[in-house]
């Protein structure tokens, strides 16, 4: 737009606005909407995405494709208040896909994260930060009990909403949740 | 070595499940046992410094310089919210002049927003817009401050969106319906943890 | 001239008038109310595309331009559509025929061909 500030307006009264007005607003082709959602969901969005990569490398262009399609699909939004959930399942699925494709595109045929080594290599690097260690012990869980973890407490989606991203029963969302949440504890235990 | 494995008979999955819950309703068979006490603290010890470092993490994304703002609003195109277009009259044959829904839409928002404590949502011409003369209606939907006297802001709010349509387009509009959606609380400028902690 | 852009034909020196879509970019941008100008996808030409685009290339200087405001020509004379951004005080209605008619009056300056149509479409109001 030709006369969008660089800087965001600090009075414009859209910051206090609630999630389902601006996603509504949005959804009609409110831009400057769109930017407060923007604002106020984007860094969360490319913390997600730079866990799931393991690197702040592609986490832009995940985050940026993630808004573009939230920009075409919020029209198909039913429920506005939802949009953060929303918003975070985007950047989930495309965080995965970028995954993937980094993956086949090395060539190494892993079927999922490498098998976790018994030897917890996480105590190696005493001195690596708490997020970097967590990163990691995440990375040596199966690919649908990580995604389902950080559906859950990063993004805080609901099982339903958990499910519905995976294609997967409730139940098994809740076990699949349940099982990262006890290897993490353990995991937890012996680098603390 | 496996402190999960005797739950005073519940699994840990009932137990992960308990805690996403907020432990409620409370189940006296899991709070009155010490293993799984001792298994809900981890699990919550788990969150809060899952929690504590994602704070700490979003807080140092949200310092950065905002170029990346821009990149994306720079991608995303009002065309794709343009609608259907709204003939304008002109003496001229060789004219072809309209709006479109999309602008239009976007002028009801900004004179719903001229009015305090009323924010104005979704908006929708009902009608068919691209027949000139034809009858339409306006229904849009609205969000007012708590403890606001309803009736006299939906008069203002409805003034000013038949104004802002007349100045704009030469729609024969029948009617301006307002829905009240819900009220909302002054909220403090940051908004950012939505939910519980 | 044939329709495939001949390579060595490497942008001649500027005519003394400006090719016709750029020169109605400014008019337009000059008319008061108006703030920006979107491209406007020629909604026919892409169709009719091929076929007159020689001709096109004849009337405008210039085969596709990036100019916003697009200039098409079919046998009864020249299509133009305009997408433009109306700033707030200003009305949309007012300001699309003050630009229909700017465009309707250069183009008798010029003395190019008469328009058949001539669109203007307001696709933002802040």
């Amino acid at each position: 737009m030709p006369n969008t500030p660089t800087r965001a307006p600090l009075a414009s009264p859209l910051e206090s606005f609630p999630d389902q007005t601006l996603a509504d607003r949005a959804a009609d082709g409110d831009i400057r909407a769109f930017e407060v959602l923007v604002r106020r969901y984007g860094p969360l969005m490319r913390v997600y995405a730079s866990r799931v990569l393991g690197s702040n490398d592609e986490m832009d262009d995940v985050v940026q494709e993630s808004f573009i399609t939230a920009w075409q699909q919020l029209p198909t939004l039913e429920n506005g208040a939802a949009v953060k959930s929303w918003l975070m399942r985007i950047v989930s699925r495309k965080s995965v896909d970028r995954l993937r494709a980094r993956r086949h595109h090395v060539d190494i045929d892993l079927t999922d994260a490498p098998a976790p080594e018994r030897h917890s290599p996480h105590r190696l690097a005493e001195a690596e930060s708490q997020t970097e260690a967590l990163t990691r012990v995440l990375a040596d869980l199966p690919e649908d009990q990580r995604r389902c973890w950080m559906l859950r407490e990063l993004a805080e989606c609901s099982y339903g909403d958990i499910a519905e991203e995976l294609e997967l029963p409730v139940s098994t969302v809740r076990g699949l949740l349940a099982r990262a949440r006890k290897t993490l504890l353990q995991e937890m235990e012996e680098w603390r | 070595m496996k402190s999960s494995d005797k739950l005073a008979g519940h699994t840990f999955e009932e137990l992960s499940d308990y805690l996403d819950r907020d432990r409620s309703p409370a189940d006296p068979s899991i709070d009155g046992s010490p293993e799984c006490e001792i298994a809900l603290r981890g699990m919550e010890r788990l969150r809060n410094t899952q929690r504590a470092l994602l704070k700490k993490d979003v807080e140092l994304e949200s310092e950065r310089e905002d170029s990346w703002v821009s990149t994306i609003l720079q991608a995303i195109s009002i065309e794709a919210r343009a609608g259907r277009d709204i003939p304008i009259s002109h003496p001229s044959s060789t004219a072809r002049l309209s709006v479109t829904e999309g602008a239009v839409r976007g002028i009801l928002r900004a004179a719903g927003d001229s009015i305090p404590n009323i924010i104005v949502g979704r908006c929708r011409l009902d009608g068919d817009v691209s027949e000139p003369g034809a009858p339409v209606t306006v229904r849009v939907d609205a969000t007012v401050l708590e403890g606001e006297i309803i009736p006299s802001l939906v008069v203002a709010l409805r003034e000013a969106l038949y104004v802002a349509l007349h100045q704009h387009t030469e729609l024969a509009v029948e009617a301006v319906d307002i829905t009240i959606r819900d009220l909302y609380q002054p909220v403090p400028p940051r908004a950012k943890a939505s939910s519980d902690e | 001239m044939s329709d495939a852009p001949a390579p060595e034909k490497v942008t001649p020196d500027p005519a003394p008038e400006s090719p016709l879509p750029r020169q109605l970019d400014e008019l337009v941008l000059a008319v008061p109310g108006v703030d920006a100008l979107y491209s406007a996808a020629p909604l026919v030409a892409t169709v009719v595309a091929s076929v007159v685009a020689s001709a096109v290339e004849a009337v405008t200087g210039q085969p596709k331009s990036n100019s916003s405001v697009s200039v098409s020509e079919k046998k009864t004379g020249l299509e133009i559509a305009v997408k433009i951004g109306v700033t707030a005080p200003y009305a949309a209605i007012d300001v699309s025929r003050r630009v229909h008619d700017a465009i309707t009056e250069q183009l008798d300056q010029n003395g190019s061909p008469a328009a058949t149509e001539i669109a203007v479409t307001v696709a933002r109001i802040d």
